[in-house]
């Protein structure tokens, strides 16, 4: 098995402090591990929270094995980010119900953090944030590539998610002269 | 003095501007607010408004439309003759979200200053003081005082050049309305009024007991700074998605978990699968595609069937209303008078409007009110074939409801006819008219008067009417709120309520604390989602709410001010 130098200080970590960690370690699919403070993740993301109230955090790195490295690395950023920043009052409430209140705008050190990210990154953080219930994290990345989506055409929607289209020549037409409105500035 | 300058030249034009006014929906939570004049006691006293207030409620005569919900509007946006007028659509309530907002866009803060230029301008000119109630001239100062805010906002946001294309009203009203911190309606405590309110109390009489806050949530407010973004082309203001969304009251109801909403698994599964498509996060990323423009949501569902099938599903359909909060503002349809009663709808954005134009637009014709995505109109044809008109702006249906053989038609209302239905997509589905009206043998010869509630149903095509009641007060004509299961009009200049239950079939007169004597209140929502009144007392907003009895009697129900939380 493929050891990295994160996996040397994890161990470390894991003999200071065998009963009550403030850590989790987790593995990415290809193998690397990250450490990601015990309560920022529970915090951040429902997934990580129940596996450590259910004890099913395993100290050697837990398997997150549909999250690659480059993903996963963007998430632990995230979270020890996140953990820096004072949260606002507005983030905390919306971390907590995050399907029920209506958005609130990322922050600034948000933005920058989707900002820098690559295309392909930005949407393996979306697909990670996912899995791993980070609805924070998710809500910011979704709503930078939903700002992606403004003022393009439908082929060019197409071009950022890679979608084939599978409309025929006549049904797009019949749609668009339905909905012309909607294609005030083509 | 361009402001004054600008206020000399719209007043002379027509009246029109003297229905500025409060604008508090019936079912929905905006308030109209001007600049403050001289005596008027702002009742946001925090944040960087507080130089901004309620002016009077009774002035406003206008019905708007909020997304298939009704609302009151007042008069003034888009007015064919291109007044320069404009007024702010400001939820109660803040969040700290909004505040910040609200300190952050900074700019807004010369607002109410260039806005008292023009009260101060007006005032001269008119030689009285403003007051909250009384007569024409009052009533014109106040309206000249939204007009000059509504010039102030114009050149705040086109530098100084001023427009007069409504779409350019519509975004300068967003502008405003986007960093407008609440008016907190909790603050009018401050005001000696409320105490005054609280001394109506006995314990043997109908009374107003303690109960508070806004009719609003959070959501709401800060969900209206996303609405109409900052620098953004603001006229935008429609969405597709959210024509129909359910009522602010509903709207915890249709609140789901994220399991219940997530698209259906099929639909997922039926999606190709190219490299970045990521499932369920689809959902979540299209869910996030603004309101504000509609168009969007067309264009993405052109991307594949899926993402049609997605973005056209009730249940993305649920949790965009769920997830965006009060829908942006569609158009408003309004009434006019020059010389004939006309009525007139305006769409927010003519150019990515999704109402077929001309939208609407009849000469003696007047707007009763709208719900549910209907609008009621009333012809002032004496003997027309139909004198009351159901339309429907989405799908541009009219449909002419028969005139009652029996009964005069003093007011109506409209709305959907579907028992527990969202009102998310009810659109061309069975409807209800309910009017309030007087038999004619007794309206000519009796001494007393009776009234009773006929109701029309669309599915039926027939009226079946309630048994009268002995009644003897003008029914304003003002557009009804609709709440818990009954339906409330106006009557007497707000003295009294009488209240329609759709279930029971009753009529019942209600009337209102005596503070409203002369101060004409208007119906609202209570945060409840029971009967409220609001009203102006010199500038203080009080808001009063309906408690039915401890044992729903409704003898023992009364009515309580809503004092500071």
């Amino acid at each position: 098995m493929e050891v990295d130098k994160g996996k040397g200080e994890a161990e470390e970590t894991r003999k200071v402090a065998e009963a009550d960690r403030d850590t989790v370690t987790l593995k990415s699919s290809d193998g690397k591990l990250f450490e990601v403070s015990k309560e920022a993740a529970a915090r951040l993301s429902t997934v990580l929270a129940g596996m450590i109230a259910g004890g099913s955090i395993d100290d050697n790195g837990t398997d997150l094995k549909q999250i690659g490295s480059e993903a996963l690395e963007n998430v632990v950023d995230y979270c020890n980010k996140h953990a820096n920043s004072i949260p606002s009052a507005a983030l905390i409430s919306s971390s907590i119900s995050f399907n029920t209140a209506p958005f609130k705008e990322p922050e600034e050190w948000e933005r920058k953090f989707v900002d820098r990210l690559s295309h392909d990154a930005l949407f393996d953080l979306v697909e990670a944030a996912n899995f791993l219930g980070m609805e924070r994290l998710l809500d910011v990345t979704c709503h930078k590539i939903s700002e992606m989506m403004k003022g393009k055409s439908p082929d060019q929607i197409r071009e950022v998610f890679n979608i084939k289209n599978d409309y025929t020549k006549e049904e797009l037409e019949e749609i668009r002269q339905e909905l012309a409105w909607a294609f005030y500035d083509d | 003095m361009e402001i004054i300058g600008a206020l000399a030249e719209a007043r002379p034009r027509r009246g029109l501007v003297e229905e500025v006014g409060v604008m508090l929906g019936s079912l929905d939570p905006w308030i109209l607010v001007a600049p403050k004049s001289m005596d008027m006691v702002p009742i946001a006293a925090e944040g960087v408004h507080r130089d901004l207030m309620v002016v009077d409620v009774h002035l406003v005569e206008e019905v708007g439309f909020w997304c298939g919900r009704r609302c009151l509007l007042g008069d003034l946006l888009g007015h064919p003759l291109g007044h320069h007028a404009s007024f702010n659509l400001v939820p109660p309530m803040a969040t700290e979200h909004a505040l910040e907002r609200a300190r952050l866009v900074g700019g807004s803060a010369k607002l109410p200053h260039a806005a008292a230029a023009g009260v101060d301008g007006c005032e001269r000119d008119g030689g009285s003081t403003p007051s909250c109630r009384g007569g024409g001239r009052e009533k014109r100062q106040q309206g000249l005082m939204g007009v000059s805010l509504g010039v102030a906002v114009l050149q705040e946001v086109a530098g100084g050049a001023l427009t007069q294309q409504p779409s350019d009203l519509v975004g300068a009203v967003g502008l405003f309305a986007s960093p407008c911190p609440p008016l907190k309606l909790g603050l009018a405590h401050q005001s000696s009024s409320f105490t005054q309110a609280s001394s109506v109390r006995n314990e043997t009489e109908p009374k107003w007991d303690d109960l508070v806050r806004s009719f609003w949530t959070d959501g709401v407010i800060s969900h209206l700074t996303r609405i109409f973004p900052l620098g953004d082309h603001l006229s935008r203001s429609v969405s597709l998605a959210l024509f129909a969304c359910a009522p602010s009251r509903n709207r915890s109801s249709i609140r789901q978990s994220p399991s219940q909403i997530t698209a259906p698994a099929d639909l997922v599964q039926a999606m190709a699968r190219p490299p970045y498509l990521i499932d369920d996060a689809i959902t979540e990323i299209l869910l996030r595609l603004p309101p504000d423009d509609p168009a969007c949501l067309v264009r993405a569902s052109l991307v594949c069937k899926a993402w049609r099938e997605l973005l056209t599903g009730p249940a993305f359909l649920r949790r965009y209303c769920a997830f965006h909060g009060a829908p942006p503002l569609l158009g408003y349809s309004h009434n006019i008078y020059d010389e004939v009663p006309y009525a007139r709808f305006v769409a927010a954005d003519a150019r990515a409007s999704p109402f077929s134009a001309p939208a609407f637009g009849r000469l003696n014709w007047w707007v009763l009110e709208c719900r549910h995505g209907r609008v009621l109109l009333q012809s002032f044809e004496r003997h027309a074939s139909s004198n009351l008109l159901v339309w429907d702006p989405i799908t541009g249906v009219q449909h002419q409801v028969p005139v009652h053989m029996t009964y005069f038609c003093h007011t109506a209302a409209v709305l959907c006819g579907v028992a527990g239905c969202d009102h998310l997509n009810c659109h061309g589905g069975p409807f209800l008219v309910v009017s309030i009206c007087i038999p004619y043998e007794e309206e000519e010869e009796q001494a007393v008067d009776f009234i009773s509630a006929c109701v029309y149903s669309s599915e039926t095509g027939a009226w079946t009417s309630s048994p009268s009641i002995q009644f003897d007060a003008y029914i304003e004509e003002r557009p009804s709120l609709l709440a818990r299961d009954a339906l409330y009009f106006t009557l007497r200049q707000g003295r009294r309520i009488l209240k329609y239950d759709l279930v029971g079939q009753g009529l019942l007169v209600i009337d209102a604390p005596d503070m409203f004597d002369g101060i004409e209140g208007i119906v609202v929502a209570a945060e409840d989602g029971g009967l409220g009144l609001a009203g102006l007392v010199y500038g203080d907003l009080h808001l009063w709410s309906w408690q039915a009895g401890p044992c729903g009697v409704a003898d023992s129900a009364r009515f309580s001010p809503l004092l500071d939380h």
